[in-house]
């Protein structure tokens, strides 16, 4: 550059003899070079430094923080087309002076070791339950991790307490054909993209893999939906959660943007802050989070997506009862939350983010992240479909209403009292489902029989449902932590709070539809809690 | 091995409800909504919201190096 034609990399550098020696075809059409890299011998990681066109120290150390513990095996694709990639170069990239290769490599990770690029290719059904997942590595400065998606919970997260959004995603390598089910993650190059284009990026290519309604957008894309009224769109544009909830409406959903009231003066330290002094703001984020949708998380100087939690089965120390249900307390099932599962384009996927002080928070400590604390959130966007009308707190408030109603409170006295739990504290746990995948899960339940036959699962499977419902779970703190419940308020997520319409509500063996109640002697006391919104597995698939 | 819709037995709603009995549950809630609703002049928690917009708008995150 400047005088002298120098190339980015070593690879690219080849690639730019190939040309001076007129190899263009034979460079192009070349062998795909696959290598393999056994990360368990000594300084295997530094190998990939190596090996792996493109990679970075940056980049070698977030992965390394993320897989150490669970990759044996690297495969790398020296020579990889990333549509996302090939998109920013397009339109940002290319117009730089200093020469740039339009390809990326791309890195697999497999927890079996000794594989060799045969068995990887010709056996894949063998290792398909040893795919870890993969990151493409883009031809940029230090930032180099491009799209990637791995699978948590084969990283050693427990499918017991962790809970986050995933998608599943198609990957092949030499026409061996492998799955990965994870959120997508991007970081930010710090010039055409930066945090909050990494964090939208994330958010709409969960969507679109997840939804068939939404398109798929490239982050160029992004960058042109971004407003130029503060200033134009790269490099370096500062984003606010109003550039956010724009863009995620041009995309094609209805966002929700939740402030946290009481902001505190300016100058006030972040380390003041406290989630507390807004606990209903809180609960109306958790409640999203629970309901299965991304939340982009603003902190003072950063955004990051929270897509799950980390579940304790203790009430946190900070947390009050938020109701009284037949005159016992209620603790929102936030109060059960040890971390929140965030994306941050600065660290691996699936980070913890956690109370101020809690030495799991994946920026506890960090001089460079001293202000990423759940209580530090100052403005969540969610993106809604555009059917869900109903606001959480509206939700919560209706559904404690039924609950308390006295002809309801009788009823869940008794079941506490036949299931030995009337000196739990309650648990109330309020989320979005799609009537269709609520039925779907009911269905499930019945034909599971867990807890033997419960005809009372079948009535929302043979109601015409609203496309979204609200729905607040009840239970004994004991029985939650089995993840059963007592009793369920079901609302129509598309009325309003003066239309104030329940679909049904049940508690133990009785339920109430329209203007109308019953006992079913044949029905169970309590029901498992409905799973789907955050990737929930079968243990024995994982 | 038997197929999943002998496992169960269909549940007839309308037939429970047959048996069971009136509620004015539903109506006496929502008249309790509208109640209050009438009696306030405006929404303290969308208040609120706009007050907290007003308060943050011009705050910016995702900047260089976020």
């Amino acid at each position: 550059m400047y005088g002298r034609v120098k190339a980015t990399t070593e690879w690219a550098a080849r690639r730019q003899r190939g040309r001076e020696d007129g190899q263009v075809t034979s460079a192009t059409y070349g062998n795909t070079d696959i290598r393999v890299v056994d990360l368990t011998v000594p300084k295997g990681w530094d190998r990939l430094l190596d090996r792996c066109p493109y990679m970075t120290r940056w980049g070698l150390k977030t992965l390394c923080s993320g897989l150490q513990a669970a990759a044996r095996t690297a495969v790398i694709e020296p020579h990889y087309i990333c549509r996302d990639f090939r998109n920013l170069f397009s339109h940002f990239y290319s117009k730089k002076f200093l020469p740039r290769d339009a390809h990326c490599s791309r890195v697999h990770f497999f927890s079996a070791s000794g594989l060799d690029e045969l068995q990887v290719t010709a056996n894949s059904d063998a290792w398909q339950s040893d795919y870890l997942g993969f990151s493409v590595i883009q031809p940029v400065v230090d930032r180099c991790l491009g799209r990637s998606v791995y699978d948590p919970l084969r990283l050693g997260r427990d499918p017991r307490e962790f809970f986050c959004l995933q998608a599943t995603t198609p990957v092949h390598i030499n026409g061996a054909q492998y799955v990965v089910r994870g959120y997508p993650y991007i970081s930010q190059t710090g010039e055409a993209l930066v945090c909050a284009h990494a964090a939208l990026w994330g958010v709409c290519r969960f969507l679109s893999q997840r939804f068939r309604m939404y398109r798929e957008v490239l982050p160029n894309d992004l960058i042109q939906m971004t407003a130029t009224n503060a200033g134009r769109q790269v490099p370096y544009r500062g984003m606010s959660y109003s550039d956010y909830s724009e863009i995620l409406s041009e995309f094609g959903c209805y966002p929700a943007v939740l402030r946290a009231g009481g902001w505190p003066p300016e100058g006030t330290p972040d380390d003041a802050l406290s989630w507390t002094r807004v606990r209903a703001t809180y609960h109306d984020i958790y409640s999203y989070v629970e309901s299965g949708f991304p939340v982009l998380t603003s902190f003072r100087d950063h955004v990051a997506t929270t897509i799950g939690h980390v579940i304790g089965s203790a009430i946190g120390k900070d947390h009050k009862p938020e109701e009284l249900v037949a005159a016992r307390p209620v603790y929102n099932s936030f109060s059960l939350i040890r971390q929140l599962v965030v994306v941050d384009d600065n660290v691996f996927p699936y980070a913890l983010l956690g109370y101020k002080g809690d030495p799991d928070n994946y920026a506890h400590g960090s001089s460079s992240n001293p202000r990423r604390s759940i209580d530090a959130i100052y403005a969540a966007v969610v993106p809604l479909p555009e059917k869900v009308f109903l606001r959480p707190s509206d939700a919560r408030d209706l559904a404690y209403r039924f609950l308390n109603y006295p002809e309801v409170t009788p009823f869940i006295e008794e079941v506490l009292k036949d299931l030995g739990c009337e000196s739990d504290p309650l648990i109330a746990r309020l989320f979005v489902a799609s009537g269709n995948s609520f039925k779907v899960r009911k269905l499930r339940y019945a034909l599971d029989k867990v807890l033997g036959p419960d005809p009372l699962l079948q009535v929302p499977i043979r109601r015409n449902l609203p496309h979204f419902l609200w729905v607040m779970e009840l239970s004994p703190i004991s029985l939650y932590n089995h993840r059963h419940a007592i009793a369920e308020v079901v609302l129509d997520a598309t009325a309003s709070r003066r239309e104030c319409e329940r679909v049904y509500m049940r508690v133990g063996k009785r339920f109430w539809l329209g203007k109308k109640g019953a006992a079913v002697s044949g029905a169970s006391s309590n029901f498992p809690l409905y799973t789907h919104n955050l990737g929930e597995r079968d243990v024995s698939t994982v | 091995m038997s197929q999943p819709y002998d496992l169960i037995e269909l549940f007839d709603v309308e037939a429970a409800l047959g048996g069971g009995w009136d509620t004015r549950m539903e109506e006496e809630v929502r008249a309790e909504v509208l109640s209050e609703l009438r009696d306030v002049a405006a929404d303290a928690s969308l208040l609120r919201e706009q007050e907290d917009w007003n308060a943050l708008k011009d705050r910016m995150v995702g900047a260089e190096g976020g």
